[in-house]
């Protein structure tokens, strides 16, 4: 009875994981995510689909939490080597790539408010844990405040986008041009 | 001759009238639409829609008429003082001052960044030229392309209006850590 119980369990866990990725996935190429597309998708039928989120809002939301904890922690990979201007410049690498998987998301209307609401600061992000670390070790320039270097990386970011979205620059170029950017200003003179 | 000289004379005295309403109208609503705009002309929409068939095209009169007004400042700084460091001084005072009395440039920066990028390349941008010029003499970095120094300034400059205009940056703070910035990312490697 317990081996079972246990396997239901592990299954339905199992289940619950793939309808996510599954989401994660689509809703990187298009933000109009539907039922029909994650359960075709994750190769679960409709109604595994709908017993582990009964209904869109509810899927869209446990989606969106996934893309935010694995940036989250592409973001803390990124920086977490020892060299500052190394950390810096993966730093600025990981939010462009980031932006070119999730950026449309910000975009669209459905969903963006709450992809905002969850990407948005809220004092606990490894970039801004990372910034305030290496400034207190003098690693990062200390007369601008990090709030503000923070607003740098995220403008130097778009920036980038646009010029690889109109094709000026390829993707390396961009990564490499923002990552020196970044690094002329957040590293003391 | 004196008849079509007259004429043109009208149209371009049209031209700047629908460019000025369009300015006072988006400092009260940024979200204004031609239609309202035509209407506080007080032109008629054939006239408004003849110089700017949309949207696009009224975004870049504004550009344009923004420019010009930043290029008198750019100049009055260069002759005072020269040095790359005064004159990116400057000009971050200028791009505050201007996000402020224009906050539809921050408000619509998805039109109004690339209106703005496309106006300053077509030539005619004072600090593009200075910059092309201090580059070639060494003073700003060679190995980016001004291009992209150009995008990246920008798009940090509409950083901070917005992190100004969230609260997040006082008005005292927000000229002199712009200008900061971009004498890191410019200056020479």
């Amino acid at each position: 009875m317990m081996a079972r119980e246990e396997q239901r369990r592990s299954d339905a866990e199992r289940n619950r994981r793939l309808v996510i990725e599954a989401g994660v996935e689509l809703l990187a190429r298009d933000p109009e995510l539907s039922m029909q597309e994650v359960a075709d998708a994750s190769g679960l039928g409709r109604s595994t689909v709908y017993r582990h989120f009964p209904n869109r809002e509810s899927l869209l939301e446990a989606v969106i939490a996934a893309i935010v904890d694995g940036a989250r922690e592409e973001i803390a990979t990124a920086v977490a080597g020892g060299d500052p201007e190394d950390a810096v410049r993966n730093l600025s690498a990981a939010s462009i790539s980031l932006a070119l998987r999730f950026g449309h998301l910000f975009a669209a209307r459905d969903g963006a408010s709450a992809t905002y609401e969850a990407f948005k600061d809220d004092g606990t992000s490894p970039a801004r844990r990372f910034l305030e670390a290496a400034r207190e070790r003098n690693e990062i320039r200390s007369d601008l405040p990090v709030g503000w270097l923070r607003s740098v990386i995220q403008a130097v970011t778009f920036a980038a986008i646009d010029e690889i979205e109109t094709g000026t620059v390829d993707e390396g170029t961009a990564i490499r041009l923002a990552g020196d950017t970044v690094v002329a200003i957040l590293l003391p003179a | 001759m004196e008849h079509t000289g007259g004429k043109r004379r009208d149209a371009a005295a049209n031209r700047q009238a629908v460019v000025d309403t369009a300015i006072e109208l988006l400092a009260e609503d940024p979200d204004a639409g031609m239609a309202e705009i035509a209407e506080r002309t007080g032109l008629g929409r054939t006239t408004v829609y003849r110089h700017f068939p949309n949207r696009k095209a009224l975004f870049e009169g504004l550009a344009e008429e923004v420019i010009r007004q930043g290029n008198s400042e750019i100049e009055a700084a260069v002759a005072q003082d020269p040095a790359v460091s005064a004159v990116l001084r400057a000009a971050a005072a200028m791009n505050v001052e201007l996000g402020m009395r224009y906050p539809f440039l921050f408000a619509h920066q998805a039109v109004t960044k690339p209106a703005l990028q496309r106006v300053s390349r077509r030539g005619g941008d004072a600090l593009t030229d200075f910059l092309a010029g201090a580059r070639e003499r060494g003073e700003v970095r060679t190995d980016q392309p001004l291009r992209w120094l150009m995008a990246a300034q920008l798009a940090i400059s509409l950083a901070m209006i917005g992190d100004l205009l969230a609260g997040r940056i006082g008005r005292e703070q927000a000229a002199p850590f712009l200008g900061e910035t971009l004498i890191a990312m410019m200056a020479p490697r």
